[in-house]
């Protein structure tokens, strides 16, 4: 036998393993490796080893983060001056909260990447001696000795009265545990699990130990199955806990029921409109695949360069109004199969009431057109107005808008007509999804805005591009030049 | 007396004993049959629902039925478990096996009781709530509800015979009557599983002649059983309990190993839960075979459906079930890796398994990445675009494909060296074996990431495909390896034996947290499958009109989800601990020194048994 050979003895008091160390040490036997259920610093100092390194990392991330707390608010005094109570730019008291905190955050930090360092953390590969003793209640005792001292060692052990003495022949404990974690609070291993060595048998053997003699022992086996219970239940609280905190913290959507909707016949465009927005953009369902333009053409921005849908809808086939094709769209959907999406859209009268599809015809009018769904149309029934579609024409290619949605040369008037307002936030209103109007005057020139409505995809406004293809490229045919040049003029003042 | 009305007395009994309710039935089922072609259609748009205190109707019906389920999983995949056992026992002479059979058996018993129990609160509470749907069905599946009592009887008698009968007929033609007994228990209960699919599938996909003004006398019976989910319903449910039943069996093992008075113990239920985690994984790695098989036939019986359940409301829903997979994932393999230590010549593998968890962590983070989530027009403002300017590059099912296929071959990586752990092959051409073996591993990960990448460079439809030769490649490597190695093992020389009961209690929590897991994902996908009905009760047929017809948010679902999990750990607590309490010492008190098997703890004959 030439390799050094391993001895593992548990105590079940600290005296016997702190006069176990000294002898061991005595004997020329340093490599050892004490295992505690506690910090115990009897141990330690038996083992002598040097006061923790760490505390140096505490005092240089201490008065780095105090230096760097007082250079940070010297420098950005310095670099926006503001006299303040006529003192001085450098006033240094109003600098020590600062650099107290940083001091106090930089220690911290510092402190604990320094016990990582130290420790050798992480230290995923498993220790190779181990016994749950250790961390309920009793002091091991490892050491890695030449075999020519086996039996001086194994001596010294057994006189201090181990509760277990045991051999590894291998001895693979303290070759490993020169880099392992210990290195720096070698006597701090509490609560580290680790698996087996070459030990005949492990944990097992150990909690065997003096078992039922004693009603002592019955009742720290009673705590301990009370503990391991309690164990179980909080990894499984724990468990369900997560996860119910991560399915709550994604975005919540429910799946509404629509509402009922009973329209008279003097029903209002705006109250149709409202209905049906509420409809798309919830119990519909509508944006599962309208939304993100991928499984059908989004509604709410341009496609393929035919415009919003309130605009290009009158368009898709010819001489048919908007709101039939629409209706039409809704519940005959294989008719009007956009061309590039698959037939997927169903017959929407399963789903909603006739009223309800009436409602959302009048939203997606809105969109860039104006609302011409009346309560007669609803009270036509769904027969009369897919009669009103017509026959449906294939593909529908892409034609060009119509002409000016208004004749004001007001423009506000003309971009509210247009609805470039539905991207564009102005005064308060409206949703980002393009540059602001306000204060676009500052950022960019008059040829610059009028490019923009031209040519869309000449460029983009930085932040936006991801948006670019939204903008409809149909404006130079949906406005007359001086509406163009009333929005470009207006556009470039704000600022 | 009308249905309506019939109906409304249902309604507003409900706080009536079962005696009342069920003479309530009666009179409901007489009038069905002399009124059978009363207009359904006004019926339905007039009926009332019953309510419950505190939570309310529908959690408590969500409840009872999500325990329910979860019971008849259990009491459905363990018979499974123990006749696989039971037969290696007979055929392959090992007796460890046997008595494992019979470990999982008798936990049974209790489980079978409890499944009764939900099952009949999740009856009483249908009749009570939602009485008009309960009549409805009960008209359309009167007959397979009357085979389904019958075969429950079946069912209950064959397990107490098989159960009772296990120490009187051990032996010669008597032990394989015996065996037969519990073939039989998994043909009652599967059958009886696929008749109450029929009736929940009925309600996702009815048959296209169907619609609310179909009298349900005029429904075809046979049409409404075999509708268009059924099967593949059957076929997921069937894989889920068995990898539920592994998991529930690993958490069993897991709680006598940390229990264990003794090493002979600890050795046999450390033992159990490699045996439970290894079937549970195994049949997890083909589970998402047969959801995407499911997936499909939705798409195809309604896309609106498949839409609403991928790329819908329920978007979100598939983030949090890769969050979960995520964990299935690195816990059963963080139990291998510690598993590892107590397997000589296992410490040649250890420094490899941090580059695994690695591997394993980046797929997890792929695959939970969101890509398509439906967005209003603010949150499209919010997010720059209507898809993520960098994460939805990873959210896209070329890299998910990718991450999820790689994290199979690594699991599968993990079992191949836990298998070969303490094995040192002795046949002459066994470094070109694994050399072999290696250059599978390489080649199908190289397929995977080469159709991965170029995923990105050609239309959806053309991407679609390319999931097929990513998931062929990872199979052919899982087969072709699997028999290299059992040619290659053969006659092999042992580093040692496996050091049975030598695990730190750390990968014991592993094992529940596995079992929770899956516990979990079974009732987040039952939400799945329940939610995209969204407002109707029978799609499209039957509208929901009570004041809980709208399908709740994730959030809500989580909270119900895991009260149903703890409730069902509670009592499934309750029976580990019955088992304990009676159960006969299986594990005889041997002497320390006593040598450990092959492969396992030899257990001494138990007293009694």
């Amino acid at each position: 036998m030439s390799s050094p050979v391993g001895l593992l003895a548990s105590f079940d008091y600290v005296d016997s393993a702190v006069n176990a160390i000294g002898k061991l040490r005595a004997a020329g036997l340093k490599k050892i490796t004490a295992y505690m259920p506690y910090p115990e610093h009897e141990i330690e100092e038996a083992l002598q080893y040097d006061q923790s390194p760490v505390r140096v990392w505490a005092l240089a991330g201490g008065l780095c983060g105090a230096a760097g707390g007082f250079a940070f608010t010297a420098f950005t005094s310095m670099d926006w001056p503001l006299v303040t109570g006529g003192k001085p730019i450098l006033s240094i008291p109003a600098y020590v909260v600062i650099s107290f905190e940083m001091m106090v955050l930089f220690g911290a930090l510092s402190t604990v990447i320094g016990l990582f360092i130290n420790s050798r953390l992480p230290y995923i590969k498993p220790m190779v001696v181990y016994d749950p003793e250790f961390s309920a209640g009793r002091f091991g005792i490892y050491v890695t000795v030449p075999p020519d001292h086996l039996d001086q060692a194994r001596g010294i052990l057994q006189g201090q009265d181990p509760a277990e003495l045991r051999e590894d022949p291998v001895g693979v404990a303290h070759a490993e545990s020169d880099s392992g974690p210990g290195s720096g609070f070698p006597g701090e291993t509490v609560g580290v699990a680790a698996g087996s060595s070459g030990f005949g048998s492990g944990a097992g053997d150990l909690a065997g130990v003096g078992a039922g003699s004693s009603g002592e022992d019955s009742e720290r086996k009673d705590r301990t199955m009370l503990f391991e219970n309690l164990k179980i239940f909080a990894v499984v609280l724990g468990t369900l806990a997560t996860f119910t905190i991560v399915a709550n913290s994604i975005p919540q959507v429910q799946s509404e029921v629509p509402a009922e909707l009973n329209f008279g016949a003097d029903v209002s465009a705006d109250e149709l409109m409202t209905s049906g927005e509420i409809l798309y953009n919830g119990a519909g369902g509508c944006l599962a695949c309208h939304g993100t333009g991928t499984r059908a053409p989004n509604l709410l921005t341009d496609h393929a360069g035919t415009g919003l849908v309130g605009v290009r809808c009158a368009n898709r086939v010819a001489g048919e109004e908007c709101k039939a094709y629409l209706y039409a769209s809704m519940v005959d959907p294989n008719a009007y199969v956009v061309e590039g999406f698959d037939p997927i859209m169903p017959d929407m009268r399963a789903q909603l009431s006739n009223e309800q599809i009436w409602a959302m015809v009048a939203y997606l009018e809105s969109v860039g057109g104006e609302v011409t769904v009346t309560g007669a149309d609803i009270g036509a029934g769904d027969d009369a107005a897919v009669a009103a579609a017509g026959a449906p024409a294939a593909g529908g290619a892409p034609v060009a808008a119509a002409g000016p949605a208004t004749a004001s040369t007001d423009p506000v008037e003309i971009m509210t007509a247009n609805t470039c307002f539905v991207c564009h936030q102005f005064e308060g209103g409206g949703v980002p999804l393009g540059p602001p109007f306000d204060g676009i005057g500052a950022r960019v020139d008059a040829d610059y805005i009028r490019e923009s409505i031209l040519d869309p995809t000449a460029a983009a406004s930085e932040g936006y591009e991801a948006m670019q293809m939204m903008m409809p490229p149909i404006f130079g045919n949906q406005l007359t030049a001086s509406q163009l040049e009333a929005i470009v003029q207006f556009l470039a003042s704000q600022r | 007396m009308s249905l309506r009305d019939c109906a409304a007395r249902h309604g507003a009994r409900r706080g009536a004993t079962s005696l009342k309710l069920l003479g309530a039935m009666s009179l409901a089922a007489l009038a069905l049959h002399l009124f059978p072609g009363v207009a359904w259609a006004q019926d339905i748009a007039g009926r009332t629902y019953g309510d419950f205190p505190l939570v309310g109707g529908r959690v408590a019906v969500w409840v009872a039925a999500q325990v329910h389920l979860l019971f008849a999983a259990f009491v459905l995949g363990v018979p499974m478990f123990a006749v696989v056992a039971e037969a290696i026992g007979i055929f392959g002479g090992e007796s460890k096996y046997d008595k494992l059979a019979k470990e999982f058996t008798r936990l049974l018993l209790v489980a079978y009781s409890a499944t009764a129990i939900w099952g009949a609160i999740l009856s009483f509470l249908l009749v009570t709530i939602f009485p008009n749907l309960w009549i409805y069905l009960a008209e359309i599946f009167e007959v397979s509800m009357w085979i389904y009592v019958g075969l429950f009887f079946f069912e209950s008698f064959t397990l107490y015979l098989y159960y009772y009968g296990w120490d009187r007929w051990n032996q010669g033609r008597a032990k394989l009557g015996h065996w037969t007994l519990g073939i039989l228990l998994n043909v009652w209960g599967t059958a009886v599983m696929l008749i109450a699919n029929s009736w929940l599938t009925y309600m996702m996909s009815p048959p296209a002649d169907v619609g609310p003004d179909t009298a349900p006398a005029m429904v075809q019976t046979w049409s409404a059983f075999a509708n268009a989910t059924w099967m593949p319903i059957n076929i997921h449910r069937v894989i889920a309990n068995v990898v539920f039943g592994g998991a529930i069996v690993g958490a069993y093992a897991a709680y006598r190993f940390l229990l264990a008075k003794t090493d002979e113990e600890r050795a046999h239920y450390d033992w159990m839960g490699y045996i439970g985690n290894l079937i549970a994984i195994a049949a997890l790695l083909i589970l998402p075979f047969a959801g995407y098989y499911l997936g499909r036939e939705i798409y195809e019986f309604n896309q609106q459906m498949g839409i609403t359940m991928m790329g819908g409301f329920m978007s979100w829903l598939w983030i949090i079930q890769a969050f979960l997979i995520g964990v299935l994932f690195l816990a059963g393999n963080y139990y291998l890796w510690v598993g590892m230590g107590r397997i000589p010549g296992a410490e040649r593998f250890t420094p490899y398994t941090k580059y695994m968890l690695i591997v394993l962590i980046i797929g997890v983070i792929v695959w939970a990445t969101p890509h398509t989530m439906i967005a209003n027009r603010e949150e499209i403002a919010a997010m720059g675009g209507t898809h993520h300017p960098f994460l939805g590059v990873l959210g896209v099912m070329s890299a998910k494909n990718t991450a999820v296929n790689i994290m199979i071959l690594t699991t599968f990586l993990s079992f191949l060296l836990y298998n070969r752990a303490n094995k040192n092959p002795t046949v002459s051409w066994a470094r070109t074996g694994t050399i072999v073996q290696g250059a599978m591993f390489a080649i199908s990960a190289l397929v995977v990431m080469f159709y991965g990448v170029y995923g990105y460079f050609v239309s959806a439809i053309v991407r679609i495909g390319f999931s097929v030769y990513q998931v062929v490649a990872v199979i052919a490597t899982i087969v072709g390896v699997v028999a290299i190695n059992m040619l290659m093992m053969r006659g092999a020389e042992s580093r040692g034996e496996i050091r049975w009961g030598q695990m730190p209690p750390r990968s014991q929590y592993a094992l529940f947290i596995l079992a929770v897991t899956f516990t979990w994902l079974m009732g987040l996908m039952g939400f799945a499958r329940s939610g995209i009905r969204q407002h109707w009760h029978v799609w499209e047929v039957v509208r929901d009109t009570s004041e809980w017809a709208a399908t709740p948010a994730l959030g809500y679902a989580a909270v119900v989800i895991s009260s149903c999990v703890l409730i069902f750990f509670v009592l499934v607590a309750f029976i580990f601990w019955l088992g304990g309490l009676a159960e006969k010492p299986t594990v005889s008190s041997a002497p320390k020194s006593a040598p450990l098997s092959h492969g396992g703890p030899e257990l001494a004959p138990a007293a009694g048994d």
